[in-house]
C-alpha cells in the first residue's frame, strides 16, 4: 500500500495544459489521468479513484465549482482532495470555490512547484486522516 | 452623482405623496375631534337632564304620596261624618241611616257600603232578634261567615254584634249582611279591637269586596260608637263599617295629580315580613328598566302601615328631555363642519400649489429617470467593460500558461536534452512569457481601481517585509538580464503603514521597468531609507540611459494626479508605472522621479512610518492630491477619519450638521477614522453623549466591514474648532496645520505599544 504511487486526476478543457501537468506529476511520481471535460471528469473520479483532482473551473459542459460539488456530494470515502486550477482568480472565484468543497485554490499561469508541494500536503494529510480512521475501526 | 439626484427626486415625490396623506389625516382628526367634542356636550346636557327629571321624579313621587294620604283621610272623614250623625240623636231609625248614608256615597263615590252593628249580650240575644223580626226583619237572626262565605245562624258567644243596618247602591246584597256579626270575620275582628281599643277609625287589612257583583280590593274602616252619656271608656255599643274601594279612591287621588310615566303600587307592611300588595301588581306595571329609580314613602292609615312606592315608566326620562342636548350636538357639528370646510379649502389651495409642485418635480423627475437611465447605461457598459477585461485576462493567461510551462518543460529536458544555447533562448521566452503576465495582471488591477473594488488592507509592517516579499519574483527577473539586484536598507527603520501586496506591486512594477531599460549587466539597487519628513523612502535605482527632460516632466506630471489612466501609455512606461502611482497613493504615499540623461533614472516611492500623527498628515494629502472628482471615488472607502473636540465649546456645531457640511467638500467618510480599540476620531463636534459618533461608527462599520487597523485621536483646541464652525471648508488645512505645528497634539488612543500588539 505505502509503495503504490498516489493517483491524480487532471480535469482541463485546455488539452496542452492537461497534458504539460501530466508531464510534470507523472514526473513527480504519480499516477495520472486527465480527463477534458466535466462529465468525463466526473466518470474518472469514479473508475480511477483518485487521491486529489485537479480542476479547472471553466469548461464546455459543467464548471469546475458544479464537479466539484458532484464529487462533494457522491464521494464520502474516500473523499478526493479538489484543487481548483483556474486562470480567474478573483476573490469571488476563490470565494466560490471554497464554497464548492474546494481544498486549495491555484492561479495559471501556475508555478510547477506549487502544483506538487500543495498536492503532496493534501494527500499526506488525507493520508494521515484515513489511517487515524483505520485504527480507530 | 446621479445616485444623490435619484435620492433628491424620490424623497421630493414621496414628501409630497405624504404631506397629502398627513393633510388628509390632519383633516379626519379635526372631524374626529369635532364630532367627539359634539358628543361630549350632548352626553353632558343630556346627563344634566337626566339629573333634573331624577329630582322631578322624587319631588313628583313625594308629593303624590302626599297626596294619597289626603285623599285616604278625606275618605275616612266620612266615617266621622257618620259618626256624627250618630252622635247628633239617640237614636236613628233605619231610615234615616239609609238617607244619611245615601247621601254621603254621592259624595264619597269610593264608599262602597256603609253598616253599623249593636252590641247584643248572649243572654238579650233572644229579645234582640225578636225585636227585629217585629220591626219588619221576619228572617233576622245573628248570623256569621262559615270558611267557604256562607251565612249561618251564629254559635254561643258572650257578646255579639249584629249589623242591624247597612247601606249601599246593592240593597239586595246588604240586606242579606243584616243580622251578620263581623267579629266571626277575623280581618274585620282584629280592626274592630282596634278601634275599640283607640276609640278612633281603624282599618283592616286589605280584602276582598262585593261592589256591583264585581271583587274588588279594598278595605273597611271601623269606628267604635258610644252612647252620648257614656264615657268613651267603656264598651262600645256598636261599630260603623264603611267599605272603601281601593282602586276607586287611589284613581281619584290619581286624578288630582295626574302623571303617566309614574308607576305607583301600594303594599301594606303591617305584619311585619309579609307585605300585601294593596294596588297594582308591581310586575304588571311597565317600568323604564334603564332607570333604576325607586322613591318609598311610608304612611300610617287607621292603624296600617301602608308602603307607597313610586317607580319611573318608560318614557319618563323623555317627557323630561329637552331639545337642549340635540341642539348641543348640533351646533357642535355645525362648528366641525365649518371648520372642516375652511380646512378643506385651505387644502385645496394647497393641493393647488402642491399640484405645481408635483408637475415641476414630475419634470424633474422625468430628466432624472434620463439620467438614471443613462446613467444604468453607463453603468451596464462599465461592468461589461470590466467583465470583458476579466474575460480578456483570463484569455490571456491560459496561452499564456501552456506557453510558460511547456517553456519550462523544455528547459528542464523533461522532453529530452537541450544545448546551452537552447536554454538560453528559452529564458527569453519565459521572461517575455512573465513581462506578458505581469502586464495581465496590471490590466486587471487597473480595472479594478477604475470600478472601485480593489480593497485595500493597512497595517503596520516592517520595511525588510517588502523586500523579503519581493525577492524572488524580482531576482528571477534580473537573472534573465544578467542584472544584479543591489538591496541597501538602512538600518532601525521604523514599521511602515501599508498594504503589504500593494507596496510590493509598485516595487514590482518599478523594478521591472528599471530591468527593462537597463543594459545587460548593469546593477539595479533597491534602497529602502528615510526620507526628510522621517518617512520611508522605497527607491529603485537603474544606470540606464534615463529620461530626457521632455519624458521627465511628462511622466512627474503624471505623478502629480492620480486617476487618468487614459493618458498613460506614454512611450516605454507600461500600464505597470500608472499602476503604481495608483497604489502608492492609496498607501498614503506619493511617488517621485528623478532622472538625469546618460546616467540612469531613480523611481521611489514612500510609504508612512507607523505613527498617528504622520498618518493622519499623510492621509490628508493624499485627499489633497486627488481632483475633486476623485473625491466621490476614493477607493479608500474602509478608512474613517474623525477628530474629536472635547472642549466647553463643544455643542457649537452639532456632529450630524458638521457631517452634513462636510460631505459638502468630500465624503464624510473619507474624514473619520476607526480605532483599534473600537475608538473613534471626531471629526469636529459630537453631541454630548457621543452618540451620534457610535451610530456613525456602527453604520460604517457594517457598510464598509471595517478593519479595526488604523485609528487616532485628535481634539481640537477651541480655536481650531471655531474655525471649523466658520468655515468647513478650511478644516483640511485646519487640521495640517494643527498636524505640522504640533504633532504631540496627536496621540493613540491608547499608546503606541498596544497599537504594535493590536497589529
Amino acid at each position: 500500500m505505502p509503495h503504490d504511487p498516489q493517483r491524480v486526476l487532471i480535469v482541463d478543457d485546455e488539452a496542452p495544459i492537461a497534458h504539460a501537468l501530466q508531464l510534470r506529476l507523472k514526473a513527480a511520481g504519480f499516477e495520472v489521468r486527465a480527463a477534458h471535460c466535466g462529465r468525463d471528469g466526473l466518470d474518472a473520479v469514479d473508475d480511477f479513484e483518485p487521491e486529489a483532482v485537479l480542476l479547472d473551473i471553466r469548461m464546455p459542459d459543467i464548471d469546475g465549482y458544479e464537479v466539484c460539488r458532484h464529487i462533494r456530494r457522491d464521494h464520502e470515502a474516500p473523499p478526493p482532495n479538489v484543487v481548483f486550477l483556474s486562470a480567474n482568480s478573483t476573490d469571488a472565484a476563490r470565494i466560490q470555490a471554497r464554497e464548492a468543497g474546494g481544498d486549495a485554490f491555484l492561479s495559471k499561469p501556475y508555478n510547477p512547484k506549487d502544483v506538487i508541494e500543495t498536492l503532496h500536503r493534501l494527500i499526506s494529510k488525507q493520508g494521515t486522516a484515513r489511517s487515524t480512521e483505520t485504527r480507530l475501526n | 452623482m446621479a445616485q444623490s439626484t435619484r435620492s433628491v427626486s424620490g424623497g421630493g415625490q414621496s414628501g409630497l405623496r405624504r404631506s397629502t396623506f398627513r393633510d388628509r389625516f390632519r383633516l379626519c382628526g379635526v372631524g374626529v375631534i369635532g364630532i367627539l367634542l359634539s358628543i361630549g356636550l350632548h352626553q353632558k346636557l343630556s346627563s344634566h337632564e337626566t339629573g333634573v327629571a331624577q329630582r322631578a321624579f322624587h319631588e313628583i313621587s313625594e308629593s303624590r304620596a302626599a297626596v294619597l294620604q289626603d285623599e285616604i283621610e278625606s275618605h275616612l272623614a266620612a266615617m266621622y261624618m257618620l259618626r256624627d250623625f250618630y252622635d247628633a240623636s239617640h237614636s236613628v231609625e233605619r231610615e234615616e241611616f239609609r238617607a244619611f248614608v245615601s247621601g254621603l256615597i254621592q259624595q264619597f263615590p269610593s264608599l262602597t257600603g256603609v253598616a253599623q252593628s249593636v252590641r247584643v249580650e248572649h243572654r238579650d240575644r233572644a229579645g234582640h232578634e225578636t225585636a227585629l223580626r217585629q220591626k219588619g226583619l221576619p228572617d233576622y237572626e245573628i248570623r256569621e261567615k262559615t270558611d267557604d262565605r256562607r251565612l249561618v245562624r251564629a254559635g254561643d258567644r258572650p257578646v255579639y254584634h249584629p249589623f242591624i243596618f247597612s247601606h249601599t247602591d246593592d240593597q239586595e246584597l246588604y240586606r242579606r249582611f243584616v243580622g251578620f256579626d263581623p267579629q266571626s270575620d277575623p280581618v274585620r275582628h282584629d280592626a274592630m279591637r282596634q278601634a275599640e281599643a283607640t276609640g278612633s277609625i281603624a282599618l283592616t287589612a286589605p280584602l276582598e269586596l262585593i261592589y256591583k257583583a264585581q271583587r274588588r280590593w279594598g278595605i273597611v274602616a271601623v269606628l267604635p260608637l258610644h252612647k252620648l252619656s257614656e264615657t268613651p271608656d267603656g264598651p262600645p255599643r256598636g261599630f260603623l263599617f264603611g267599605g272603601f274601594r281601593l282602586d276607586s279612591v287611589l284613581a281619584n287621588a290619581m286624578d288630582h295629580h295626574r302623571s303617566v310615566f309614574l308607576s305607583m303600587s301600594l303594599a301594606d307592611i303591617t305584619e311585619p315580613g309579609r307585605p300585601v300588595s294593596i294596588w297594582p301588581d308591581p310586575e304588571a306595571t311597565p317600568v323604564a328598566a334603564d332607570l333604576p329609580w325607586v322613591s318609598q314613602t311610608e304612611v300610617q292609615w287607621g292603624g296600617r302601615r301602608v308602603r307607597i312606592e313610586h317607580r319611573p315608566m318608560p318614557g319618563f326620562l323623555a317627557s323630561y328631555q329637552s331639545i337642549r342636548p340635540i341642539a348641543g350636538l348640533a351646533a357642535g357639528l355645525l362648528v366641525t363642519a365649518a371648520l372642516l370646510g375652511y380646512l378643506g379649502t385651505m387644502q385645496l389651495r394647497a393641493a393647488k400649489v402642491e399640484r405645481l409642485v408635483d408637475q415641476r418635480t414630475a419634470e424633474l423627475s422625468a430628466a432624472n429617470a434620463e439620467l438614471d437611465g443613462k446613467n444604468r447605461r453607463l453603468a451596464v457598459l462599465t461592468e461589461t467593460a470590466h467583465r470583458f477585461v476579466d474575460n480578456v485576462a483570463h484569455e490571456f493567461r491560459t496561452p499564456l500558461t501552456v506557453i510558460k510551462e511547456f517553456n519550462a518543460i523544455v528547459d528542464e529536458e523533461l522532453g529530452g536534452p537541450v544545448t546551452p544555447e537552447q536554454h538560453e533562448y528559452l529564458g527569453y521566452v519565459n521572461a517575455a512569457a512573465d513581462e506578458l503576465s505581469q502586464m495581465v495582471d496590471d490590466f486587471l488591477d487597473s480595472s479594478k481601481l477604475k470600478a472601485n473594488t480593489l480593497r485595500i488592507d493597512r497595517r503596520p509592517h516592517h520595511p525588510q517585509a517588502l523586500l523579503d516579499q519581493t525577492r524572488t519574483v524580482l531576482s528571477l527577473r534580473a537573472k534573465t538580464r544578467s542584472i544584479e539586484l543591489i538591496e541597501d536598507i538602512e538600518p532601525g527603520l521604523p514599521e511602515v503603514f501599508c498594504d503589504l501586496d500593494k507596496a510590493a506591486r509598485v516595487l514590482i512594477n518599478l523594478t521591472i521597468n528599471a530591468i527593462k531599460f537597463s543594459d545587460v549587466g548593469q546593477p539595479v539597487t533597491l534602497r529602502v531609507a528615510r526620507d526628510e519628513h522621517d518617512d520611508i523612502r522605497v527607491s529603485v535605482i537603474d544606470h540606464g540611459p534615463g529620461l530626457s527632460s521632455e519624458e521627465l516632466e511628462l511622466v512627474s506630471q503624471r505623478f502629480q494626479q492620480v486617476g487618468d489612466p487614459a493618458r498613460t501609455s506614454s512611450k516605454g512606461f507600461g500600464l505597470g508605472l500608472n499602476i503604481a502611482k495608483e497604489l502608492v497613493w492609496l498607501n498614503l504615499g506619493h511617488m517621485d522621479i528623478q532622472s538625469t540623461p546618460g546616467s540612469g533614472s531613480t523611481f521611489s516611492f514612500t510609504l508612512p512610518r507607523w505613527e498617528p500623527g504622520r498618518i493622519v498628515a499623510a492621509y490628508l494629502d493624499a485627499l489633497a492630491m486627488a481632483e475633486p472628482n476623485d473625491l466621490a471615488q476614493t477607493p479608500d472607502t474602509s478608512r474613517l477619519l474623525l477628530l474629536e473636540a472635547r472642549s466647553p465649546e463643544s455643542h457649537a456645531i452639532p456632529g450630524d450638521q458638521l457631517m452634513a457640511r462636510l460631505s459638502g467638500i468630500t465624503r464624510a467618510t473619507d474624514l473619520l477614522m476607526v480605532t483599534p480599540d473600537g475608538g473613534v476620531l471626531l471629526l469636529g463636534t459630537a453631541p454630548g453623549d457621543g452618540s451620534w459618533a457610535d451610530r456613525l461608527r456602527e453604520e460604517h462599520r457594517q457598510r464598509l466591514r471595517l478593519q479595526d487597523t488604523d485609528a487616532w485621536r485628535l481634539e481640537l483646541t477651541p480655536s481650531e474648532e471655531h474655525d471649523l464652525a466658520a468655515d468647513p471648508q478650511t478644516l483640511i488645512q485646519t487640521v495640517r496645520r494643527r498636524m505640522s505645528a504640533d504633532a504631540s497634539g496627536v496621540h493613540p488612543s491608547n499608546g503606541t505599544e498596544e497599537y504594535h500588539h493590536a497589529a
